[in-house]
């Protein structure tokens, strides 16, 4: 996707770039005269014998070592050293010798410069005795000019200052004359590492069928001053006389300097592959901080590093890469476009090559280039700002996911909490209406509705459930009411015998049980309705307690009670402990509350098995521990056991009917005493255990 | 001159029934189903006293109304309630309207004819002599004085208002004063058909009760947790 961007996008930047090379090339079209003078190049051009003049602004001086008027073209100055060692150079290093040369073309355009920046462990001039004009370090010049042989000249000098000429003969032994040639001009100076050589030639002696190099010769040996090194600005011997000089094309670039692409450089060149002119700057430069978003722009350079926001190339170093392209283009007439990677390889450049058409053949090319640095920022900051939006929009999205989910939660746990809070572990509903959500429209909303419901359904049918008895109770009282009332008048009627006698007493008993069932039917609702708050009284439980159990005792003889009384707030432990044990509320109902316990605990008891009561009590509460030894607790009731109408019981016994009153009546007296109970099974023998938990009246010490 | 008993019943049965009892004890009986019937009866015919259901038909508190009627029009004459309603409000209700006795179904056709002797026989006393009971009969136990044949109790001298039932058995607890009744014992003392724990525990809270608006120290009915109740005094 991304890669398919970056092509569509340089795609568009060739094709604009083909455009303008086009447009280039349409002007120059079937102007040859452009291109003149124009005669023998007898040989093909490479790419490092050339020398490329550049423009300077300002004439430089030739008398001083001063180089600032070369300053800004002296970054393209070319390094000649280890590979350019013409003769000696035995354990060469590079303090031995090596130099920096660039040419230069004054505005006049009357004289060409040069200088030459040598490194020289060991700098010698020229020897005051003795004839030799080789005697130091010095300078050689190889000119050839249209038909004339090579010429060879060699600058030395004596001293700091201006040099001498000597043209040479053909093995550089002996200058042709004793005089110095004036034909060049040159000045040496040391320098910190070595010494520099400013050079003065005339326009006139270059031209495009004119050759020019250079050597430089480092003489370290002062006694036998034998020439040590030769460097030149060629290769091989047999690459001398072929240094092109290219001149800017000032006509030419007047015509090219018109074309004002951005960042693009565009160079031309003769049917030679020399470039004539060029115009405009590869130098790319990108300020687009203000297009990046600061947050993700710093997550990215801290990621990916920073982007590279300038981009330059020196025309020497590019012509290189094309060379190939601008002969295919010569050859065949067509436009050749690459991608190559830059020479410092920071981003890639787009280059088109554009034959230049004449009435004979192609006259040169248009070179166009470009790096696609302003794509890549683009692309990168496309990549930033859409991952960066991206993340913004999944960092929202996820947020607000996670609150919708915690909101959920605590709506649920808030709902859960509740319903588990409505209903308490002795099973009766403390409220009907779940309050959280219930205004809610949406599911969460339903099920607190429909709990609230359920809860209210569930608290109707025990309230039903729990009034029933005393429904049943009055409804059943009238019709007993006649009954029984019937049957008296019956007896005074019918005269008294002894089978008569007997059927009205069976009767009477019959009337008499169905009247006890009703009436212990309706034993809780009689009680609760006695437990009014404004009948509470303040008692000694202890005393009730004693009492209570003593009589329990002595009624049921046959019975073992294993009675203890602990008192934890001071470890006193005896079944008589004085101290009182005050509970406010309703003696008479903590009394059947005991009565059931009990009544139970026998009725579920193995035959011979203890009964064990405990009475733990601290300052706060009493806990009353009834235990027996039976069958354990139906787990299918376990929940229900203290609802109303709930019995375990599977047979009767038809003197005390039991309809599942009792342990109701006990929950409902420990509930009025602000406390409550417990069931559960024995662990440690086969059994059921009742506790029961009230509150002690506090600082109320009698 | 036999008495003239007013009976009001909504169930034919019962209606008949105490009606037959009570005329067979030479009683003039005058049995309604209805409020509106048993007030146009009263308005004719003064009766000597009123055996009053609650319920009647759909009206749940007719008989609560028909004795305020009736004691706006003849403030003396006693009235017993006899229902199935057992509720301790209906109970409070019952007695706030100066009812002699609220008795609750089953009833025991026996025990209502000696309610209603004993009834006529207190209230011979009270318009024939007044307050001043002859005090022959009178039976003195420490601060509690009793009378057996007026049915009244006086407490430190003061009049208690104890319902029949309740003069029953204070008087049954202080005759064997010091000694444990058990509820099983105190059952048949307050002559109804079905009576329990709850029962017993429900007159004695309002006997107390009524002791107590009198001398707010009194203590003698004891509890014996587990078996009953004590005079301890």
């Amino acid at each position: 996707m991304l890669t398919e961007m970056k092509e569509f996008l340089q795609r568009g930047q060739e094709n604009a770039l083909s455009m303008a090379s086009q447009a280039v090339a349409t002007v120059l079209h079937n102007n040859p005269e452009l291109f003149n003078p124009e005669t023998g190049i007898p040989h093909e051009l490479s790419s490092e014998q050339d020398f490329y003049v550049y423009e300077l602004k300002e004439t430089p001086d030739i008398d001083t070592p001063e180089i600032k008027k070369w300053q800004p073209i002296l970054e393209r100055a070319v390094n000649y050293g280890e590979s350019h060692i013409l003769q000696g150079g035995n354990n060469y290093t590079k303090n031995d010798l090596s130099f920096d040369h660039i040419l230069g073309v004054s505005s006049d355009k009357r004289n060409i410069y040069s200088i030459f920046m040598v490194n020289d462990d060991h700098h010698l001039f020229r020897k005051f005795k003795g004839l030799r004009v080789d005697s130091g370090d010095h300078l050689r010049i190889y000119l050839q000019q249209d038909n004339i042989p090579a010429q060879n000249f060699i600058a030395t000098a004596y001293s700091r200052g201006r040099m001498g000429i000597y043209r040479m003969d053909e093995q550089w032994d002996k200058p042709l004359t004793g005089k110095h040639d004036n034909l060049f001009t040159a000045s040496m100076f040391p320098t910190k590492h070595g010494y520099l050589i400013k050079l003065k030639i005339p326009r006139k002696l270059i031209n495009e069928s004119a050759s020019l190099s250079f050597s430089i010769i480092d003489v370290d040996d002062e006694k036998s001053r034998d020439i040590e090194t030769e460097i030149g600005t060629f290769k091989e011997w047999t690459e001398a006389y072929l240094n092109r000089v290219f001149l800017p094309a000032p006509s030419m670039e007047r015509t090219i300097n018109a074309i004002d692409l951005p960042d693009a450089r565009f160079s031309i060149t003769d049917r030679h592959r020399r470039i004539v002119a060029t115009t405009g700057q590869l130098l790319t430069t990108l300020t687009r901080d203000d297009e990046r978003n600061p947050i993700t722009a710093t997550i990215f350079d801290w990621i990916f590093g920073s982007p590279i926001d300038e981009f330059d190339e020196p025309i020497r170093d590019t012509r290189e890469f094309s060379w190939s392209a601008i002969e295919i283009a010569l050859r065949t007439g067509e436009e050749q476009r690459f991608v190559r990677p830059s020479y410092d390889g920071a981003a890639d450049v787009i280059t088109i090559v554009y034959p230049i058409h004449g009435e004979s053949g192609e006259l040169g090319a248009v070179i166009a280039e470009q790096s696609n640095l302003r794509i890549l920022a683009e692309l990168r900051i496309s990549l930033e700002n859409a991952i960066g939006s991206t993340m913004l929009i999944i960092l929202i999205a996820s947020l607000i996911l996670i609150s919708i989910a915690t909101r959920l939660t605590i709506r649920l746990h808030r709902i859960g909490q509740e319903t588990s809070n409505a209903i308490d572990s002795s099973g009766r509903i403390l409220s009907e209406q779940i309050v959280s959500d219930s205004r809610s429209l949406d599911e969460l909303g339903d099920l607190s509705r429909s709990i609230s419901g359920m809860l209210s359904r569930l608290s109707r049918y025990t309230h039903y459930l729990e009034r029933m008895p005393r429904m049943l109770k009055h409804e059943i009282l009238n019709p007993l009411n006649i009954v029984s009332t019937s049957l008296e008048n019956l007896e005074r009627e019918i005269p008294e015998t002894a089978s008569s006698k007997k059927y009205l007493l069976k009767t009477r008993r019959g009337i008499g049980r169905l009247g006890s069932m009703v009436q212990s039917l309706a034993e809780a609702s009689s009680l609760e309705d006695a437990l009014t708050p404004g009948s509470r009284e303040i008692f000694d439980l202890q005393e009730l307690l004693d009492e209570y159990l003593e009589n329990y005792q002595n009624s049921h003889p046959l019975q073992y009670f294993k009675i203890s009384f602990l008192n934890s707030s001071n470890s006193e432990s005896s079944p008589k402990s004085n101290n009182k044990l005050l509970l406010n509320g309703w003696p008479y109902a903590i009394e059947q509350m005991l009565d059931n316990l009990l009544n139970n605990a026998l009725d579920y008891s193995y035959p011979e098995k203890p009964i064990e009561i405990n009475v733990i009590s601290d300052t706060h509460n009493i806990e009353i521990e009834i235990k027996n030894e039976g069958p354990f607790i139906n787990a299918e009731i376990r929940d229900t056991l203290f609802e109303s109408m709930v019995s375990a019981r599977l047979e009767s016994n038809p003197d005390r009917p039991h309809l599942g009153v009792g342990l109701f009546i006990v929950r409902m007296v420990a509930t009025h005493h602000d406390g409550s109970v417990k069931a559960e099974d024995r662990d440690e023998v086969e059994g059921s255990c009742f506790r029961v938990t009230l509150p002690l009246e506090l600082n109320k010490e009698l | 001159m036999s008495k003239k008993i007013a009976i009001v019943e909504d169930d034919l049965d019962q209606r008949e029934n105490y009606s037959d009892a009570l005329r067979s004890e030479g009683y003039e009986v005058t049995a309604y189903a209805d409020k509106d019937e048993a007030l146009l009866g009263f308005s004719e015919d003064r009766p000597d006293l009123a055996i009053l259901d609650v319920m009647l038909g759909n009206n749940h508190d007719a008989g609560f109304e028909i004795c305020s009627e009736l004691h706006r029009k003849y403030p003396t004459i006693p009235v017993i309630f006899l229902t199935a309603r057992d509720s301790e409000v209906d109970r409070v209700e019952g007695l706030k309207l100066e009812a002699w006795d609220y008795l609750i179904k089953p009833i025991t056709l026996e025990y209502l004819t000696v309610r209603v002797f004993s009834l006529f026989q207190i209230e011979d006393r009270l318009t024939n002599q007044g307050e001043h009971f002859p005090t022959d009969n009178n039976s003195i136990f420490g601060e509690l004085t009793i009378n057996e044949i007026s049915m009244t109790a006086h407490w430190q001298g003061k009049s208690l208002d104890l319902t029949l039932t309740e003069f029953w058995l204070v008087e049954a607890l202080v005759e064997s004063a010091g000694e444990a009744f058990s509820y099983e014992a105190l059952m048949p003392v307050t002559r109804q058909t079905i009576v329990e724990k709850n029962t017993i525990n429900g007159h004695i809270r309002r006997i107390r009760i009524k002791f107590k608006r009198l001398d707010p120290e009194f203590n003698c009915i004891r509890n014996i947790f587990g078996v009953g109740y004590r005079w301890d005094c």
